[in-house]
């Protein structure tokens, strides 16, 4: 069993998409990994692209991680996947291709509801029509800005059970190259308290720049 | 204002898109930054964005427009990498604070104001799954952005796009 890694946070440190790309593989523990990270730029996406095409046709399954911005993937996500469409596309002519792994996506988002990612994985959905591998499943986990702040809570315990739960279930559909319904989940705690949480985060983020919280209602047209 | 934030070369902005006073547009010099994820646009400068390369002011552009006029690619039942990055700039023309909409949480307003949005994808070969999807991308950026869907077009090529030089009587 053969897993590439995949993570298309813009962040090399605090990024969430590593954390929950981490658990999975804590999760499926046995086998062999590639890991891989999205530049983040849309230019030359199809730089070094199909030494990485064809690594990845050597796979059985391929995880993607990524943060939902504006409603959808990231633009230098877009650019990756279209690269590789591109790529896989050639090898296939050139009957370079091994393996027809299977995709798996893990989509985090800032708001509560992890719902708010669904459109995020309906486009990995046709992405994977375009470039002629297989659909397994999503996961859109929400309430992302406090999923670092619980890095060190045991997986399952806590606020973390039900991400915890929903990335085992994808380690389980990933391991047997399985395919299962999209799962939506938020961390433990309840929704006002995260909006609570998350404003006084930004107060004091803000303050902490070295302005005021009246500062965050600056209007630029003014 | 119109705000046109688009991914047709210069040549071809010229020929199919409104041009004048009141149209601006958001074109690909080949400069732009993607979004690192960092929020110095709600924190450290709020209301613009931190990288400078041209595209740090999206969201007082937006806030100036009074329609939001989208051109791009359709790519997997979204827009176009360039296009996509733009609005992923963009954030800065909403405030960090959560709201209750519709029973999902969505950002605060940063400008007391609707925006309306007309989007025009092209593309070959589009299925009605991708479209179907596009849809409901635009309707989604307009719940976050608080605007008003007037139009989400498609066309096989670019030239079949009617992008509306029309109505208002700009250009």
């Amino acid at each position: 069993m053969k897993t590439a890694l995949i993570n298309g946070s813009p962040k090399r440190e605090k990024s969430v998409s590593a954390l929950l790309l981490k658990e999975l593989r804590d999760d499926l523990s046995e086998g062999e990994f590639l890991t891989y990270q999205i530049p983040l730029t849309i230019y030359n996406a199809d730089e070094g692209i199909s030494e990485i095409a064809e690594d990845l046709l050597t796979c059985d399954a391929l995880v993607f991680a990524f943060p939902l911005y504006a409603d959808g993937l990231p633009g230098h996500v877009t650019a990756y996947l279209r690269a590789l469409e591109a790529a896989f596309a050639m090898l296939r002519n050139k009957q370079k291709q091994e393996k027809t792994p299977r995709v798996y996506g893990i989509v985090n988002c800032g708001f509560y509801e992890g719902k708010q990612t669904h459109l995020a994985l309906d486009m990995m959905k046709l992405w994977c029509e375009k470039a002629k591998i297989d659909w397994g499943q999503g996961v859109g986990v929400g309430a992302g800005g406090m999923v670092y702040g619980l890095r060190n809570i045991p997986a399952g315990q806590g606020p973390k059970k039900a991400i915890s739960g929903a990335l085992r279930d994808l380690s389980e559909q990933v391991g047997t190259l399985g395919m299962a319904q999209d799962q939506f989940v938020s961390p433990g705690i309840p929704r006002i308290l995260y909006k609570l949480a998350g404003e006084m985060g930004w107060r004091n983020q803000v303050k902490a720049n070295g302005l005021t919280r009246r500062d965050l209602f600056t209007k630029r047209t003014d | 204002m119109k705000l046109i934030i688009h991914d047709l070369t210069q040549e071809q902005a010229q020929k199919w898109l409104p041009s004048g006073k009141e149209v601006k547009k958001i074109t690909d010099r080949g400069v732009i930054q993607s979004c690192i994820g960092c929020f110095g646009c709600w924190v450290k400068t709020p209301g613009a964005c931190i990288l400078k390369d041209h595209y740090e002011d999206m969201g007082e552009k937006m806030a100036r427009a009074d329609e939001l006029i989208i051109v791009s690619e359709c790519v997997y039942g979204g827009y176009s990498p360039f296009v996509k990055t733009v609005m992923d700039r963009s954030i800065s023309y909403l405030h960090p604070y959560f709201v209750i909409k519709n029973g999902e949480m969505h950002h605060r307003r940063r400008y007391k104001k609707d925006l309306t949005m007309r989007v025009y994808f092209y593309g070959e070969g589009l299925g009605e799954a991708e479209k179907q999807l596009a849809r409901s991308v635009v309707e989604a950026n307009a719940l976050n952005y608080y605007a008003d869907v007037k139009a989400v077009e498609f066309a096989e090529r670019l030239e079949d796009l009617e992008v509306s030089k029309d109505e208002n009587g700009t250009d």
